[in-house]
């Protein structure tokens, strides 16, 4: 646990840097995020993109809170202003995946995090969105 | 005897088409949920018509973002560029057909139960005992088995038949499709491969849950309580296969890792890990053979089947 809110905390630390060196880059950390059963969607509360750039996911890790095996999950976003979803997107362990360039769009944007297959078993999921 | 196809089948073939052109019209609506902004943005912010538009300010005065934006976001250009595989493998993986991973042994229990109750609750299976051959009365049953069983089978062919008229038969697809949770390079290079692989492990499944059903039908008279106690008996299974199986002997006692989505047999509508999908071929198999195993067993003699239904008179 420790070990991944250090990498968490490293990559916040490297986008404060880029802010501090004149180079627009936010993110947006979701720890500990309950992965449900049956693969239903959790939904974040609204965050505010104030810049272009299209969005990306990556994926600290992902475990089954019973197996701790690696679970594959699937992401995508929902902007809640005229409402449109980003098409989904399979999260990859330790690297950036980027969402369609639908997601650029400077405005209120909520993220979804489902299981891509239906387990009875949930996980817990550590990552960030960013731009 | 004979067992014609009722409203239960059908109900079920009802059911399955019903779910599948919900699920056709949910991805178009989300996939294609940006267009009528799509048109604002490009008539009024990249053509200029009204710079000051509200929707303008979704791209902070960038026109190299907007040009990328309405270059990559042309909605003419993305119907016309989707491929009858990723449509297939997004309807089966991402719309509300995933529901079925838990919902259609249910279909299937109503079903078969539906089609064979009727001749064991109302006991004119002891006049065919009695008076037919007891094999040739289980070929009969056995062939309704194999009926039921293709109904899912069947519904996942409907949905690639209905994709590839949408998309007018183009199997071609972009460099976007990487990048979207569907796409498996082994899967899209040899899709018909990994469909009969599916196929067959549905099939292989509800063969499975058919057995079950028959367990229930020796059990009760009444076909809901028939199907109910058939579910019960399937989520028995389900966690037996995953918790005990996998999760207790494989998982944490003898140390095997990252294979959970093998022995959750409610997912096996589709699989991302190239020809190790072959995988849910053999599980369904085994399942198979040791659930038909055990109604043979049940089943074997014609005269305890008789005096079961004289002892519930």
């Amino acid at each position: 646990m420790m070990k991944y809110f250090k990498i968490s905390f490293s990559v916040f630390f490297f986008a404060l840097l880029l802010a501090v060196t004149n180079v627009n880059a936010e993110v947006h950390g979701f720890f500990g995020v309950t992965v449900k059963r049956f693969s239903a969607p959790y939904t974040s509360n609204a965050y505010t993109k104030v810049d272009t750039g299209t969005q990306f996911l990556f994926e600290t890790k992902c475990t089954d809170d019973l197996t701790d095996d690696d679970r594959t999950v699937q992401s995508r976003l929902y902007r809640v202003v005229t409402p449109i979803y980003t098409s989904w997107i399979t999260a990859v362990k330790q690297d950036y995946v980027y969402y369609n360039s639908t997601s650029q769009t400077v405005t209120d944007w909520k993220f979804i995090l489902k299981s891509k297959k239906s387990l009875i078993t949930t996980a817990t999921f550590y990552g960030h969105v960013g731009y | 005897m004979k067992l014609k196809i009722n409203k239960y089948i059908i109900f079920s073939f009802i059911i399955f088409g019903l779910i599948i052109f919900m699920s056709f019209f949910q991805y178009f609506k989300e996939e294609f949920s940006y267009e009528k902004e799509y048109y604002i943005i490009k008539e009024n912010c990249y053509e200029k018509k009204n710079v000051n538009h509200k929707v303008c300010n979704y791209f902070n005065n960038n026109d190299e973002v907007l040009k990328k934006y309405i270059i990559e976001n042309d909605p003419n250009k993305k119907i016309n560029d989707l491929d009858s595989i990723t449509l297939t493998c997004s309807i089966i993986e991402n719309t509300l057909f995933t529901i079925f991973q838990y919902i259609s042994p249910l279909i299937i229990f109503i079903a078969f139960i539906g089609t064979l109750q009727p001749f064991f609750s109302s006991g004119i299976i002891k006049y065919y005992l009695n008076r037919e051959n007891y094999r040739d009365i289980s070929k009969r049953i056995f062939k309704k088995m194999i009926i039921v069983s293709l109904i899912t089978p069947l519904s996942l062919l409907f949905i690639y038949l209905l994709s590839i008229i949408i998309t007018k038969g183009n199997f071609n697809y972009t460099n976007e499709v990487q990048t979207i949770s569907v796409y498996e390079p082994w899967k899209y290079n040899n899709f018909i491969i990994y469909g009969i692989i599916i196929c067959i492990s549905q099939f292989l499944l509800n063969m499975s849950y058919c057995c079950i059903a028959l367990f229930s039908l020796k059990k009760s008279k009444n076909s809901v309580v028939s199907i109910f106690m058939s579910y019960i008996y399937f989520i028995i299974v389900d966690i037996a296969l995953y918790i005990i199986l996998y999760v207790i002997i494989i998982n944490k006692t003898l140390g095997f890792k990252n294979l959970s989505d093998y022995f959750n047999i409610a997912g096996y509508w589709f699989c991302d890990y190239g020809i190790k999908s072959l995988y849910y071929v053999l599980i369904s198999l085994l399942l198979f053979i040791l659930l038909f195993s055990l109604t043979i067993m049940l089943y074997r003699k014609k005269e305890d089947v008789i005096s079961l239904y004289e002892n519930e008179d």
